[in-house]
């Protein structure tokens, strides 16, 4: 019983990284329609920035903040420089030039950092505590605490704060958002930056868990991908849950069905989102759009 | 009056008649210049055609699909994969000749067309994309897993083939003009699709869906037999790629070919057969030229050459030509306006108004 337990106990601090990860992905498709197959790259990014600057020495406090703004103004530029001019063109132009980000991302890091694999501390020690025959690790506690205080953040800051209520204006109806002066371009850039710095969050915490290289969270952000479709694209909560989700059925999958082993677990979240699509085409808790004649 | 009406009619339809015979004579230079390749240049140069040849009928698939109906795949990849795989076993395994072999990767492609096609009539744009992109991320440790049948990360090397001995030609060679005329058979046939009552169907779909099952279109229809189409394109070509590389391996299906695939299409021109060809080069010969690059700038190159030509020319490269005619004629009526103005200018005496003045 406490095999079962550990393995629900990794499988919900992976879901954890991936509910991250992909509100993160729901930020920035809720808002400006864009999925931004970089978010992982630009995470990556945040990632070795505080590696860099831990290394460095410095304290965790100022190494996680200084990322964090610093994420936010790199997020709120790409969508200035690289995503407005294509911000009335077809999905999958947007689509090409987010592809493009990443490969320039990925180029930047190579060229900075080197392309060889890391191991990063944790900002919360190596420690870990036994409950009842179940091991976790004081980094999987801190991450997913941090990342639950995140969210709990992220809902207040878009239920009752004004720039959060124009930004969700903007989104549902850009239109009348503008008639009202909201400033619609710059709430669409003002998620992505936020979706950066979440990201960047996501990957200072997920780092000492996935270890860090050029291309680690490729990976990470696939299964963000389908935790985001899983739960519908434009629901955080959705995000969350789905995040979750995938997390524990590929651990469970992969601990308790012999067959798919370690190899074949990146075909279980797949199958669980062709499942789930397949009942509501719009993910389970996301919204149908109506077609318009 | 009657004069200059029938002058104006002879007028236009010598300008007709001009640039039908303007894309014939192009069509018949561009025929002769491909049929002429292979004589002139090496077999590197054929091989390397040959390879711009086989990615171009695969992103062909994608200018059906997306450029018709608007549906992006990011799992064309996958699919080439699978007609390469089909194609490798089945002249391995059950030592079919490989015509046959690449009918029966056709087949395959279209099969996986029909799997994929089935589940995708539910699902729209993004979710869509998800859902194929999923299909490029599970196909690689498929083909990992089930060791026996596809020989595992080291793959499968394809008998060799020889060219017939009537042809007196080298094997680079023969494969230039088999993939040739398949890669012309396949525009043909495009075109006619695009050109039919599917075809305006299909954009109709794309306009809005709504509308086009108000009109009595067989929406689900019409969405899988493209799917299914676009999908043996990819089948088509990924059989001709294990012929023409002589071997398959699970690296070679990965994310990155389904994605610069889907580049490819995109910076070519996702409406056009000329577009799909240059993107076929854009992904067979543009790592081969930057590998000789240091490390890290071909990325840089590649990333800014995307993002700049998605800008500039959000219709495609193939859009090029018809731009410059634009830029041209443009240009041309300037010229002419400020001809007259100049004209005017030196020789006042010659406006007739000035003469009636006088």
């Amino acid at each position: 019983m406490s095999y079962f337990f550990q393995q629900l106990v990794n499988g919900l601090s992976d879901g954890m990284i991936y509910a991250g990860m992909a509100l993160a992905l729901v930020v920035v498709f809720h808002g400006s329609g864009v999925l931004n197959i970089a978010q992982g790259e630009m995470a990556t990014f945040s990632a070795f920035l505080a590696w860099a600057a831990s290394s460095a020495h410095l304290p965790w406090p100022v190494v996680i903040i200084g990322v964090v703004v610093l994420s936010f103004v790199l997020g709120v530029g790409v969508e200035r420089v690289f995503i407005r001019p294509v911000e009335r063109a077809s999905e999958l132009n947007s689509l090409i030039v987010t592809l493009a980000v990443l490969l320039l991302t990925e180029a930047i890091i190579g060229s900075i950092w080197g392309f060889l694999p890391r191991s990063v501390p944790s900002p919360f020690g190596d420690g870990a505590t036994h409950v009842g025959g179940v091991t976790i690790t004081y980094q999987q506690i801190g991450a997913a605490a941090t990342l639950a205080a995140l969210l709990v953040l992220l809902y207040g800051f878009f239920q009752r704060t004004p720039v959060g209520i124009r930004m969700r204006a903007a989104t549902d109806n850009a239109e009348s958002a503008r008639l009202l002066g909201v400033r619609v371009g710059w709430m669409l850039a003002l998620g992505w930056g936020l979706a950066a710095a979440m990201g960047g969050v996501v990957g200072i915490l997920a780092a000492p868990q996935f270890g860090l290289d050029d291309s680690i969270f490729l990976n990470v952000m696939l299964y963000a991908f389908a935790a985001a479709t899983l739960g519908g694209l434009t629901s955080m909560p959705g995000a969350v849950i789905g995040g979750l989700l995938i997390g524990v059925t590929q651990t469970m999958s992969s601990a308790y069905v012999s067959f798919i082993g370690s190899d074949l677990n990146v075909v279980v979240p797949f199958a669980l989102i062709l499942a789930v699509l397949l009942i509501r085409p719009a993910g389970l808790l996301g919204r149908e759009t109506a077609g318009r004649v | 009056m009657r004069v200059a009406a029938s002058n104006l009619l002879s007028a236009s339809k010598t300008k007709v008649l001009g640039r039908i015979s303007a894309t014939g004579a192009s069509s018949v230079v561009l025929l002769l210049v491909a049929v002429g390749f292979p004589f002139v240049y090496s077999d590197f140069f054929v091989f390397q055609a040959n390879q711009v040849l086989v990615y171009g009928i695969a992103i062909l698939g994608l200018v059906l699909l997306t450029g018709l109906t608007g549906t992006i795949s990011i799992g064309h990849g996958a699919i080439f994969g699978i007609g390469a795989y089909a194609t490798a076993l089945g002249m391995h395994d059950l030592h079919l000749p490989y015509p046959i072999a690449l009918l029966f990767a056709l087949g395959v492609g279209a099969i996986a067309g029909v799997l994929i096609g089935i589940p995708a009539l539910r699902l729209r744009g993004a979710y869509l994309a998800l859902v194929t992109l999923a299909l490029t991320l599970v196909f690689p440790p498929l083909v990992l897993r089930f060791e026996s049948l596809t020989g595992g990360a080291a793959g499968y090397s394809v008998p060799a083939i020889d060219a017939p001995q009537w042809s007196d030609l080298t094997l680079s060679q023969w494969l230039y003009f088999v993939t040739l005329v398949i890669g012309i058979v396949a525009i043909v046939v495009m075109q006619n699709i695009k050109r039919s009552a599917r075809g305006r169907a299909l954009r109709a779909i794309e306009r809005s869906e709504p509308l086009a099952v108000a009109v009595g279109i067989n929406v689900s229809r019409e969405r899988i037999t493209v799917f299914v189409i676009s999908s043996a394109y990819a089948g088509l070509a990924g059989g001709l790629y294990a012929l023409v590389s002589g071997a398959v391996a699970p690296d070679a299906f990965t994310f990155v070919l389904s994605s610069s695939l889907l580049v490819g299409a995109v910076v070519g021109g996702i409406t056009s057969p000329i577009g799909a060809l240059i993107g076929g080069v854009l992904v067979a010969v543009v790592p081969t030229v930057t590998a000789t690059l240091p490390h890290g700038l071909p990325e840089y190159i590649y990333a800014i050459a995307v993002l700049l030509a998605v800008y500039l020319r959000p219709e495609g490269l193939a859009s090029v030509p018809a731009g410059l005619i634009e830029f041209g004629r443009s240009l041309r009526a300037r010229q002419t306006a400020s001809a007259t103005v100049a004209r005017r200018q030196n020789h006042p005496e010659s406006v007739p108004v000035k003469e009636g003045q006088q």
